[in-house]
């Protein structure tokens, strides 16, 4: 059994995080939360959400699971307005979503999710913490993409910094340790990624005002933020270019 | 341990397979390790084992290709450098599901997306995986496992006669599925198997001959000739008033030739399966190249618009069912007759009976003057073989001309010892040096042999045992059938049915053909048979 009420805003926030990973997700059901977890296909990036009920307006489950397409819920919030809420509800008879907003009705077929494996998250010891607001790392990559495919994120004991290096150009952000909520590093790390992963991954925060990232030399990157307010939180695990001799 | 319950085989084990199967020249040893192979695998692995180890990779009914070009592949090699997340050991169905995932990408950034998952297979790939998949994905395994021998092993494992396998794997259209059925429900099931109409059965298909003369020699029991056309291959299946068309690569393409459809239902002899081709017809009814009626086939939606732009004509040529009787066992020459009672003249492919070579060569020029390939030579006594190559079918093709090198001469036997009289011929490389790409002892008369010899002799490098390697100074001009793949060659490639049409003194070694222009003539060749991907 699911049936759960939910801003429009919020179930948007949801869905851009994971449909910057994967088309297709298969949302887990208990009775006080939701959670994903979700790999993109090129086993390059994972995402490990978990929704508490408090983030929805209404919410009742029972365990189990559902297999939604992403696509078809950003169609259905692309007919809501500010401060819609949007009903969801499980047919379970006929195995489709059933979602309202406003005065509209969808039907919405689900996908199998026999082929949906949980991914298991790796267990990383990452040496580098450090708490950053969430504007500066869109600037950071803002002035990156242009340079390169690649930022190198770097933690020292004094400050972070994203690092980007084309053939021609460079650009760098430097955070000194004043301008971070938090930062706990006792030598210098240092890991390169991806540039267009990490740019989606900080482009689908949405009220997430502060992130936590943690770095490790030549290892994934954790970022850990929260959704709706603090009623849900996520994690991004995304692995690293190694740099070839 | 129950079978069900074992691990899944991992890819490292097929690598192993690969490197055994490579290590011997033995067709029977080959058949031990396949058999030895196939029956340790769990039943789900049977048909992703043996579509990897033939370089198949997708199973062969499926219309979907991987549509990986070399730049994709290059690309993901290159990224190769990007970790990933999940440490997990390839395992051969986790590599068959993640080209079954690459087939199925579509839309948009699906370039990126193929990319993408390849990326994801070959960063959990250890080097030799790494070959190993690269070379499934560019079907070319260098593992001398042709589907012969692994048709033979199939017989092996399951007690079956080849004939009775290839027959089933004939009907089954697929390498994989055949696999899997003698290795799980042996002889007895690939016995039951029959030919179904509406599933798209393997084509037989001709051998080069080099000459008519050569048609001649091997249809002792008398040939026809038909006319090769310039066009695509398409079997018609149709059981009462449903009609299917499938394309050479065995895809559906009914929906993109509402013509064809409407012509056979003009057809006597109710259930039918029948083998021709369609030519797209130009001005003046020349056939159109063939990328053009690729966009017939390619084309699902506004139809009507393209029926009108390029009119197709459809010649048909053989018959492996009529009026819902099996005539794959007859000989041609019964099924023709049978053809011809059924289809009307119109839809009947140009065809000429027991020809004399001079009535022969006068047929083969009119199929050139008419824009078509050449002709086709059929063994009246021939029975139908699906997805096999013979010579019980030879096509005559004009031969092409390309300016090569001598590289270096043997000396001759018998009549022609003392003469330097097996010539190799090399094509020019990129960077410089040159690539053997063929022999030939054919085209020189005797007193040429005796002066090419003096000629070889002036340039000699060095000599050992019976070949003389020369300086590569001396040009000629060979005519050739055919370029063919080649493990033989370092080039790749190697020519069929060489031979010397002219020493061209008046060229320098800087005027041979290079060896990227003959990977081009290759390709061209490539996509006269149909393997253009037509989805």
């Amino acid at each position: 059994m699911f049936s759960a009420k939910i801003r429009s805003e919020v179930l948007k926030e949801i869905t851009d995080v994971i449909s910057t990973l994967v088309d297709e997700a298969k949302f887990n059901l208990a009775a006080d939360s939701l959670t994903v977890r979700a790999v993109d296909p090129a086993h390059v990036a994972m995402v490990d959400m978990t929704i508490g009920k408090d983030a929805f307006e209404d919410f009742k489950a029972d365990e189990g699971e559902l297999g939604l397409d992403l696509d078809k819920i950003k169609e259905v919030l692309r007919l809501a307005r500010a401060g819609d809420v949007i009903s969801l509800e499980h047919d379970e008879d006929r195995n489709r979503l059933v979602v309202r907003v406003g005065n509209i009705t969808r039907h919405m077929a689900l996908v199998d999710t026999a082929g949906m494996s949980d991914p298991k998250v790796p267990n990383l010891d990452l040496p580098a913490k450090l708490v950053v607001r969430t504007d500066e790392l869109r600037q950071g990559i803002k002035a990156s993409e242009s340079v390169s495919d690649h930022i190198a994120l770097l933690a020292t004991p004094d400050g972070f910094e994203m690092v980007s290096e084309g053939d021609a150009d460079s650009v760098r952000l430097d955070l000194p340790k004043d301008l971070l909520d938090e930062l706990q590093s006792k030598e210098k790390v240092r890991s390169l990624f991806p540039l267009d992963y990490f740019s989606n991954m900080v482009k689908a925060l949405s009220s997430a005002k502060t992130v936590t990232i943690f770095l490790g030399n030549d290892y994934p990157v954790r970022i850990e933020f929260g959704l709706a307010g603090d009623a849900g939180n996520a994690t991004f695990l995304l692995a690293p270019r190694i740099e070839s001799e | 341990m129950p079978a069900w319950s074992r691990p899944h085989t991992p890819l490292k084990a097929l690598v192993e397979v690969a490197r055994a199967l490579a290590a011997t020249r033995s067709r029977l040893k080959k058949r031990e390790i396949l058999v030895e192979f196939l029956s340790g695998v769990k039943d789900i692995e049977v048909a992703p084992a043996v579509l990897l180890l033939t370089g198949r990779v997708l199973p062969e009914s499926q219309d979907r290709t991987l549509n990986l070009g070399w730049v994709t592949v290059s690309r993901a090699l290159e990224a190769s450098g990007q970790a990933t997340l999940l440490a997990e050991e390839l395992s051969i169905l986790r590599v068959y599901g993640a080209f079954q995932e690459i087939a199925r990408v579509q839309g948009k950034d699906s370039v990126k997306k193929r990319q993408g998952l390849l990326q994801a297979l070959l960063a959990q790939a250890s080097d030799a995986e790494k070959d190993l998949l690269l070379r499934a994905i560019s079907r070319e395994m260098r593992i001398g496992v042709n589907e012969g021998i692994l048709l033979q092993a199939l017989a092996d494992a399951s007690g079956a006669d080849l004939s009775v396998v290839r027959r089933a794997n004939m009907f089954l259209g697929d390498l994989g599925q055949t696999a899997h059925l003698a290795l799980t429900d042996g002889a007895d099931a690939l016995a039951a198997q029959e030919l179904r109409l509406f599933t798209p059965v393997k084509l037989m298909m001709a051998e080069v001959a080099e000459d008519l003369e050569e048609v001649l020699r091997e249809h002792t029991d008398g040939t026809a000739l038909e006319f090769k056309l310039d066009g695509a291959r398409i079997q018609i299946h149709r059981k009462g008033a449903a009609i299917r068309v499938f394309s050479r690569r065995l895809t559906d393409v009914t929906e993109s030739l509402p013509e064809v459809v409407s012509w056979t239902q003009t057809f006597r002899g109710e259930d039918l399966l029948v083998e021709g081709e369609v030519v797209a017809l130009g001005e003046g009814d020349r056939p159109l190249p063939f990328q053009d009626l690729m966009r017939r086939f390619r084309r699902v939606h506004d139809v009507e618009d393209l029926v009108k732009r390029i009119p197709l004509r459809l010649y048909v040529f053989d018959a492996l069912v009529l009026s819902g009787t099996l005539l794959i066992d007859d000989p041609y020459e019964r099924r023709w007759e049978r053809l011809a009672e059924a289809v009307p003249k119109a839809f009947l492919v140009p065809r000429l009976v027991r020809p004399t070579l001079d009535d022969g060569q006068a047929f083969f020029e009119e199929a050139l003057d008419a824009g078509h390939e050449g002709l086709v030579a059929k063994d009246l006594q021939s029975p139908y073989t699906p997805g096999k190559r013979g010579k019980r079918w030879l096509k005559v093709k004009p031969s092409d001309t390309l300016d090569v090198a001598i590289l270096a001469a043997e000396w001759g036997h018998g009549r022609r010892q003392g003469w330097l009289s097996n010539y190799h011929l090399g094509v020019r490389e990129e960077t410089g040096g040159f690539a053997m790409i063929g022999k030939t002892f054919k085209g020189l008369t005797d007193q040429e042999f005796q002066e090419m010899t003096d000629r070889l002799l002036e340039l000699k490098v060095q000599e050992n045992r019976y070949v003389v390697t020369v300086k590569p100074r001396i040009v000629v001009e060979v005519a050739y059938n055919e370029i063919q793949r080649s493990s033989h060659y370092k080039a790749g490639y190697a020519l069929r049915f060489a031979r010397i049409t002219r020493v061209r003194d008046d060229k320098s070694w800087e005027d041979v053909d290079t060896l990227p222009g003959l990977e081009a003539r290759y390709q061209k060749q490539f996509e006269r048979k149909g393997k253009l991907r037509d989805t």
